[in-house]
């Protein structure tokens, strides 16, 4: 499966500047959005992850959306990521 | 099942999005069928947000917002007024996405508006803060602003914090220089934060008399007036807690009176940013590297807070605000304000000020005891004849009686570390101002009848 990761509203900054991360998992159908945080965290982190993790799921502040649409439709964290999705992460701390 | 007719009205911006976003829209309805969007019953319709546990599709979203800002953007208009005459009004862009969301939803329900449109002659101001936040990145966000104003037909005007010292082009520097050490003498990152924010407030202000406008209009949204009701009650300021979390705030300011209003108050940032992303784009990253550690400050401690209180109850920000709504500040003595950050000070502060006999003798807080205004003097020499002068050589200027400052600006200024600390001249000019009026009142006093006179 492959799948597209997006982090933005400074979010990036945490992991090496970059916006958009391809991920291919050969052995995979889908991922628990939980695991792919994880595997995030260590893998494409590049510093400081209580700023993207706590408590097992993304910190609050941090606005997640799958393919494009508010992840609260879809249960939140217990979401299961399929083949061609598209997930976004956005830090929504001290943007006034 | 869908009407087709609906299918049509609903649809149309749809066919504007690129290829996939079809792809998207079937595989949607398949794993989430039983959850339609709530206005337009579509099926069709790929969902983009759960917003008060209703979902809605994009352009039942869109609507929704623009509905909903429409009355508390009414709220930011002088009722007096007749309502087609433009009313000159101050925006204030911070270049974060509620500020600019809010500048789009200003342009939607007034120049854009099809029909019962509101009239506001808008001017943006964006104050440059980066001579103390080094990491903003300064350049992207102000071609980014002035593509926005450029957009929506609004001008844009970029003011330096510095020039809270001043504006004389010659002594730029001097007053970078000035404004890093008014900031940092300050022991705690909450207070330099606080100094900062006052003082972009106080350009603002200045700016909106510049520009004959009464009310400035800023983007703070709900999660951040939480964040305020939280870091106000912790740094002693319950007492103007309700002024500043309310939609309208009026402030006099050496006789005119400027109203701050807060449009977005009843907005969360999820709701701010899936708006942002379906109808203005993504807004360039405002700094370099990661600006706030959680522990930094009280300030930013208070949002993580509400942060994570909103992630587990998303009814929280709406019930506090809600709470906060009903207090209310007890006295509004217009002719008594905190010198430093403008909040109305308390009856007890009032009596106090009323009963000093004499002016001269208060308990002032002048630090300066050589007649410079910097230990920097040959940069400073140069510009003291000039009226924009960031400092007064007259040393009788710059007294500043702790007495017109709140209870919360005088443990403030008290923290402060550097003895000569030189604060921007409109603190002197505000104190000395508050103290005459208070003497002027108390020498008529006599004359006047008492009401047991009669
Ligand atoms: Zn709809
Ligand atoms: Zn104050």
């Amino acid at each position: 499966m492959k799948i597209k990761v997006e982090l933005s509203g400074g979010l990036e900054l945490l992991f090496n500047k970059i916006k958009t991360h391809e991920i291919t998992f050969d052995d995979k159908k889908s991922i628990p959005l939980k695991d792919l945080i994880i595997w995030m965290k260590d893998n494409l982190l590049t510093e400081r992850e209580n700023l993207f993790i706590v408590d097992g799921t993304v910190r609050p502040g941090i606005l997640v959306l799958i393919n494009e649409a508010d992840w609260e439709l879809y249960g939140g964290i217990g979401y299961d990521v399929e083949d061609g999705d598209n997930i976004i992460f956005i830090s929504t701390l001290h943007g006034g | 099942m869908a009407n087709t007719s609906e299918l049509a009205v609903c649809g149309v911006n749809d066919h504007e999005d690129e290829g996939n976003e079809f792809m998207t829209v079937n595989k949607v309805a398949k794993k989430d069928r039983h959850k339609i969007c709530y206005k337009c019953r579509d099926i069709n319709q790929k969902l983009i947000i759960l917003f008060r546990n209703e979902a809605y599709c994009k352009t039942c979203y869109i609507d929704l917002i623009r509905k909903k800002f429409k009355p508390n953007l009414a709220k930011c208009r002088d009722a007096s007024r007749p309502s087609r005459e433009s009313e000159n009004v101050v925006i204030a862009l911070s270049g974060g996405t509620s500020s600019n969301v809010m500048l789009e939803l200003i342009y939607q329900n007034t120049t854009n508006a099809q029909k019962s449109k509101l009239f506001f002659k808008g001017n943006c101001v964006y104050i440059d803060e980066s001579s103390i936040y080094p990491n903003l990145k300064k350049d992207d966000i102000e071609v980014y602003l002035k593509k926005q104003c450029n957009l929506y037909g609004y001008p844009l005007t970029i003011i330096p914090l510095e020039n809270i010292f001043g504006d004389n082009p010659e002594n730029r520097e001097h007053r970078v220089k000035m404004l890093k050490e008014s900031v940092e003498s300050f022991s705690s990152q909450t207070s330099r934060e606080d100094i900062s924010i006052f003082y972009r407030e106080q350009l603002l202000r200045k700016c909106a008399l510049e520009l004959k406008a009464k009310r400035v209009i800023f983007g703070t949204s709900s999660v951040s007036l939480a964040t305020k009701v939280f870091s106000l009650a912790s740094k002693g300021r319950g007492f103007t807690l309700p002024n500043e979390v309310s939609i309208s705030n009026q402030t006099e300011v050496g006789g005119d009176s400027i109203i701050f209003n807060q449009p977005m108050k009843e907005f969360i940032l999820k709701e701010i940013y899936i708006y942002s992303r379906n109808v203005i784009g993504d807004l360039p990253t405002q700094f370099s590297s990661w600006n706030a550690p959680a522990k930094q400050s009280l300030n930013t401690l208070c949002e993580d807070f509400v942060h994570t209180l909103q992630d587990i109850s998303s009814q929280t920000v709406y019930t506090l605000l809600r709470s906060a709504d009903k207090l209310v500040t007890p006295t509004l003595d217009n002719n008594f304000y905190c010198s430093l950050c403008y909040c109305h000070l308390s009856t007890h502060d009032i009596n106090h000020i009323n009963s000093i006999k004499n002016v001269k003798s208060t308990n002032s807080n002048n630090n300066n005891n050589n007649n410079n205004c910097c230990s920097d003097n040959s940069s400073c020499s140069t510009t003291s004849t000039t009226n924009n002068s960031c400092c007064s050589t007259n040393n009788n200027n710059n007294q500043l009686s702790n007495d017109t400052l709140c209870y919360s600006c005088r443990i403030l200024v008290k923290e402060n570390r550097n003895p000569n600390l030189v604060l921007p001249k409109y603190i002197y000019e505000n104190s000395k101002s508050i103290l005459t009026t208070a003497q002027l009142k108390n020498e008529i006093k006599d004359f006047l009848l008492d009401d047991n006179d009669d």
